[in-house]
């Protein structure tokens, strides 16, 4: 069995993935990816958005942001902002550089995955911190 | 027969706004990708998609938009909306069938995307007949 098939979210329980990058053109293909997995995606080019999103009261389950976004704030201050005030919600972060796992620190609600990534094992990690919390071992 | 699902572009800097109405029209059975900038728009015709209907506002560049797709890519019913009633006359210059005043309510835009694809339908039987 594929083990992505197994993992992905049940009819009638579709998990809100709040998606946080500027690049239009990756955006769009995770957005359609998780679309088509079954989530409920809602895309944010920047950390205000995000944060605009978070604040007007969308549910959301998880979020995947790209660490380098422009404007004042990063990626890392959207994980940070949210272990303060969101700190159930997983956080899965991505960065075309190797060092920004450090960003996850560790906390287990908290990822990161290297640019650029293949969907099927963003989808994973992100299915497994909806479904635990923490990682399952292998 | 499975009938092909007609596919949106909402391009929408307000990500509220943006969500809102992305959301409504995926639920009412529409494919729908969502842009913030112009360049996304092109980046999208650049892949080869089909867009059956461009959602955008009138500012910033809506109107050079509109005027650009219906040279380019004629295929893509664009409509236009604004809260400046000046700006929804000049937007029914430049996109035929596709202006829209919005105050707008999501039943409303969709409702509006429905009557222009049905008409694209019923335009594109004409031609077969």
């Amino acid at each position: 069995m594929n083990p992505v098939t197994s993992l992905r979210p049940q009819p009638g329980a579709k998990p809100t993935l709040l998606l946080v990058e500027d690049e239009f053109s990756t955006r769009w293909a995770a957005a359609e990816f998780f679309r088509a997995e079954g989530f409920m995606v809602v895309e944010a080019d920047d950390v205000n958005d995000a944060l605009m999103v978070l604040l007007s009261g969308k549910s959301i389950d998880a979020v995947f942001s790209d660490l380098r976004l422009p404007g004042d704030h990063g990626g890392e201050f959207l994980s940070t902002w949210l272990e303060k005030h969101r700190p159930n919600i997983p956080v899965l972060l991505t960065s075309g550089r190797t060092d920004g796992a450090t960003c996850a620190g560790t906390n287990p609600l908290r990822r990161f995955v290297v640019k650029p990534y293949d969907l099927r094992e963003v989808l994973r990690l992100v299915c497994r911190m909806l479904g635990r919390g923490i990682e399952m071992p292998d | 027969m499975s009938q092909a699902i007609p596919t949106i572009m909402v391009l929408e800097p307000d990500v509220l706004l943006r969500m809102a109405l992305s959301e409504y029209l995926r639920d009412c059975g529409y494919r729908v990708i969502e842009g913030v900038k112009v360049e996304d728009v092109w980046t999208v015709i650049r892949t080869g998609v089909t867009l059956e209907v461009l959602f955008a506002s009138v500012q910033p560049d809506g109107f050079a938009l509109a005027s650009k797709l219906r040279q380019t890519s004629p295929g893509v019913d664009v409509i236009l909306y604004s809260g400046i009633a000046d700006a929804v006359d000049k937007s029914s210059t430049i996109c035929g069938r596709g202006p829209a005043k919005i105050r707008a309510r999501p039943e409303a835009v969709a409702r509006r995307i429905q009557r222009l694809l049905a008409g694209r339908e019923r335009s594109l039987k004409q031609k077969g007949a």
